[in-house]
């Protein structure tokens, strides 16, 4: 996979800088590789006379001539032809940074504005078609103005003239390679670059985003450069912005891989900051005259140094991190930096200047290796997200039936518990009441003192309480009324078979709040232990039963009562009162009731308070 | 006079019921029985006025035989005798067709007092069963008004369910709401029969929810 990439970056290489070259044009096609040159402003052809004319080979490049300003200049070729059959026209591969062409005495056409700022053409090719009419049989002059882009920056590339089916293909082929290829690369970076500050707009805490915004947007600009014809600018301000970002484009992605691969070096890359910053100020201070032997020369090469540190941050990545994709992206730089180099040697007449730059090439296979790790890691970490979120769901269900199940053995147990309690509490109260009534009737029929009345009423307490324990485990939502209308239900009989009335004055009061089934039992208990202790020993005919509210002056707290009053005799033998009553003060206190006995030889009456909350 | 079939399985206590039964000058004891099988063949041949019976029998359930007798449409009044008169076992027993309960303890008079309001039309009840009946119609106990004329009880029926709910007797209900004892026992009745036909219906209604019975046919 390595291999193939850099066999095809390889033949990328080659056609771009070999691919255009009209060497190898057929025999019509005129080229001039020499010409004359003569140094002077004016704006016509000078005159072939004029004793200032000097023989120059071609590519003729201004860098070494140290001129002290930017005014053009002008070249003649001379050549003759016998006969001119098909339309023709005259290319010019290679001009820095515009240029006028006249043929014989007639201006042909220019590349644009030739005032400052000049049109800039020095990465486009010019050509003038259907120049035949200006053609003579016989001698012919070619006259070229050159504008250079700078005192000493100028350039004139070799000059072809000849039938417009031969040399048009050609221009088409070099403009496409030093034009719309570069347009194509310029709007790919840009869009890299706006998508990914889109992505980094909404998440602005990972920075490595937001550099790597700043290095696409910096390397199309740089392409820009390339193409852009008319700028708004002066030419220094404007090639100060284009050395300035070269240096960018470095920064940026040096500062892009420290955060990717998640490198902390904070020091050097504040350095980096500050050398980018000064280095700009630099290029913008720095004199015309100096400007471009600092920006070529000095900033360009400074950068190389930072380039190797870039080449070298990858390479140690990929040692100790080996991937494939890490590897295309060694690749992919070692290629750019060969492309910027190449470009650098361009700019310092090493090479020639006719070469197509090649720095836009390297920025969209060196991004596009990049923007395709970052594709690769979002997805990635999208995937890892969902598995995740799977594995997270399948813990939440097993965690959610473990709770369920859970809380269905705490319920169960819970369940066990209060049904342990109840019959504890069952048991308590059989064991205290019906167990020891029935005990006692044993105990009569093996002592042999059977007697019928007491026997009965021994197993007749026993039947009552039991049926006061399952009275009580009806739920009667802390409705006091309802045990006072069960407990009548049940005693009722009894009064009736004794002659005694009732007299049901009961009301609707208010609910205790936690009348449990035990303390019901327990006032279930009092209410038939005073009935039964009237019955017994009242000698009373009416029992009449009452329920209200009334608030206690003490505490301003409201209670309900259960009044129980009997028009007997009352109390008049402390004795009688014995353990029954004993036992109803103990179930009062158990129940948080508070009993009051009320007695006089006109009937007694209970009165049971309950405070209600 | 009133024919009485009693099914009792304990022996003394269905020897003291007999006894209690033969003694009143208005009852006839036709047959005691101890077991389902008997008591199904004595209503078979004789069709008594009165069943007595307990639910526990040794082959069978006293609710089967309440449910038969009502099946078929015989006119004979079922009371169930039980020991604590707990609401399970007195509401099964009025939901399958009973008219009323007797406490198997309960005294002579008691007995045949009960038997005897049964035949003249009124039912016996107790405030916890009251209480229940009414949580069975899904009424609220202490909510003064019910206007819903779909309700099956009638608003009368509801104010005697209430006032049963809060102890008071047949005779203070009467007064309370101006009308004879007889009445307030008459609405009891039909309250216990209402129930019945509310638990075949609801029982019929969820067959056909759940798809064991077919209306539309």
């Amino acid at each position: 996979m390595r291999y193939k990439l850099t066999q095809l970056i390889s033949c990328l290489f080659l056609l771009a800088t070999h691919a255009v070259s009209a060497n190898d044009l057929s025999e019509s096609v005129i080229s001039f590789h020499q010409a004359w040159f003569v140094d002077t402003q004016i704006d016509t052809p000078p005159p072939v006379k004029d004793n200032n004319w000097r023989q120059i080979k071609l590519p003729d490049n201004w860098y070494n001539i140290h001129r002290s300003d930017a005014k053009p200049a002008w070249y003649r070729m001379d050549f003759t032809i016998n006969e001119v059959k098909d339309s023709w026209g005259i290319y010019l591969p290679a001009v820095n940074t515009n240029a006028v062409v006249w043929l014989n005495s007639k201006r042909i056409g220019d590349g644009g504005r030739m005032q400052d700022p000049a049109a800039r053409n020095w990465h486009r090719p010019l050509y003038f078609n259907s120049v035949e009419h200006h053609l003579l049989q016989g001698r012919n002059s070619l006259y070229i103005q050159l504008k250079p882009k700078h005192s000493d920056y100028g350039f004139l590339g070799k000059i072809y003239i000849g039938p417009d089916a031969i040399l048009q293909p050609v221009y088409k082929q070099r403009s496409l390679i030093k034009q719309t290829l570069i347009e194509i690369s310029t709007v790919l970076l840009f869009s890299f670059g706006l998508f990914i500050s889109l992505i980094w707009f909404k998440r602005r805490k990972n920075t490595m985003y937001g550099w790597f915004a700043a290095a696409c947007f910096s390397w199309a600009f740089v392409a820009f450069d390339m193409v852009a014809q008319n700028v708004p600018i002066s030419e220094r301000l404007w090639d100060t912005f284009v050395f300035s970002s070269v240096g960018w484009i470095v920064i940026s992605i040096i500062i892009f891989l420290h955060r990717f691969w998640d490198v902390r070096r904070e020091r050097f890359e504040r350095f980096l900051l500050w050398f980018g910053i000064i280095g700009s100020a630099v290029l913008y201070l720095v004199g015309d005259e100096n400007f471009y032997f600092v920006s070529s020369f000095v900033w360009d090469n400074l950068l190389i140094i930072f380039s190797l540190y870039m080449t070298w941050f990858i390479v140690n990545h990929c040692v100790k991190n080996p991937s494939r994709d890490a590897w295309i992206l060694v690749v992919a730089t070692v290629v750019a930096i060969s492309f910027g180099g190449h470009d650098n040697l361009v700019q310092m007449g090493m090479l020639d200047f006719d070469r197509p730059h090649l720095i836009p090439f390297g920025g969209i296979l060196m991004l596009g290796v990049i923007a395709w790790m970052l594709i690769k890691q979002f997805t990635d970490t999208l995937n890892e997200m969902e598995k995740l979120n799977q594995e997270l769901d399948v813990r939440v269900k097993a965690k959610s039936q473990e709770l369920v199940q859970n809380y269905i053995l705490i319920k169960q147990s819970e369940q066990e518990k209060t049904l342990n309690r109840e019959r504890e509490r069952i048991m308590r109260d059989m064991h205290d009441g019906t167990g020891g009534h029935l005990v006692s009737a044993l105990a009569q029929v093996e002592a042999g003192n059977i007697d019928k009345t007491t026997l009965s009423e021994t197993l007749q307490n026993a039947l009552d309480d039991i049926r006061l324990t399952i009275d009580s485990l009806d739920p009667v939502d802390e409705d006091i009324v309802a045990v006072l209308a069960m407990f009548r239900s049940r005693i009722e009989p009894r009064l009736r078979h004794s002659g005694i009335q009732i007299q049901w004055k009961v009301q609707d009061v208010p609910t205790i709040t936690g009348f449990s089934p035990e303390k019901v039992l327990q006032l279930m208990h009092i209410l038939h232990e005073t009935v039964t202790n009237i019955i017994k020993h009242a000698q009373a005919d009416t029992i009449i039963f009452r329920t209200g509210v009334y608030a206690t002056t003490e505490k301003e707290s409201e209670h309900v009562f259960i009044e129980i009053e009997d028009n007997g005799k009352g109390f008049c033998n402390k004795q009688e009162q014995g353990r029954g009553i004993e036992n109803m003060h103990y179930r009062s206190n158990a129940i948080h009731a508070q009993l009051e006995l009320f007695n006089s030889n006109q009937g007694a009456t209970v009165r049971i308070l309950f405070a209600t909350s | 006079m009133y024919s009485v079939l009693l099914v009792e399985d304990e022996n003394n206590t269905r020897h003291r019921l007999a006894q209690v039964i033969e003694n009143h000058p208005e009852l006839k004891l036709i047959e005691s029985d101890a077991t389902f099988a008997a008591a199904m063949a004595c209503i078979e041949r004789t069709r008594p006025d009165v069943l007595l019976c307990d639910l526990d029998l040794p082959d069978g359930n006293g609710i089967d035989l309440i449910k038969i007798i009502r099946e078929r449409g015989y006119h004979t009044e079922t009371m169930v005798i039980t020991v604590f008169a707990d609401e399970q076992h007195v509401l099964s027993a009025i939901e399958a067709g009973a008219s009323g309960y007797l406490l198997k303890d309960g005294r002579a008079d008691y007995i045949a007092e009960s038997i005897m309001q049964m035949m003249d039309g009124g039912s016996p009840i107790s405030a916890s069963i009251a209480r229940h009946l009414l949580k069975k119609f899904k009424v609220d106990s202490n909510d003064a008004e019910q206007n819903d004329n779909q309700h099956p009880l009638s608003k009368q029926e509801v104010n005697v369910l209430r006032y049963l709910s809060k102890g008071f007797s047949s005779s203070d209900i009467a007064d309370l709401l101006d009308i004879s004892t007889h009445t307030v026992t008459t609405y009891i009745k039909r309250i216990y029969r209402k129930l019945a036909v509310h638990s075949r219906s609801q029982a019929v209604y969820e067959a056909h929810k759940m798809g064991i019975i077919n209306m539309d046919n």
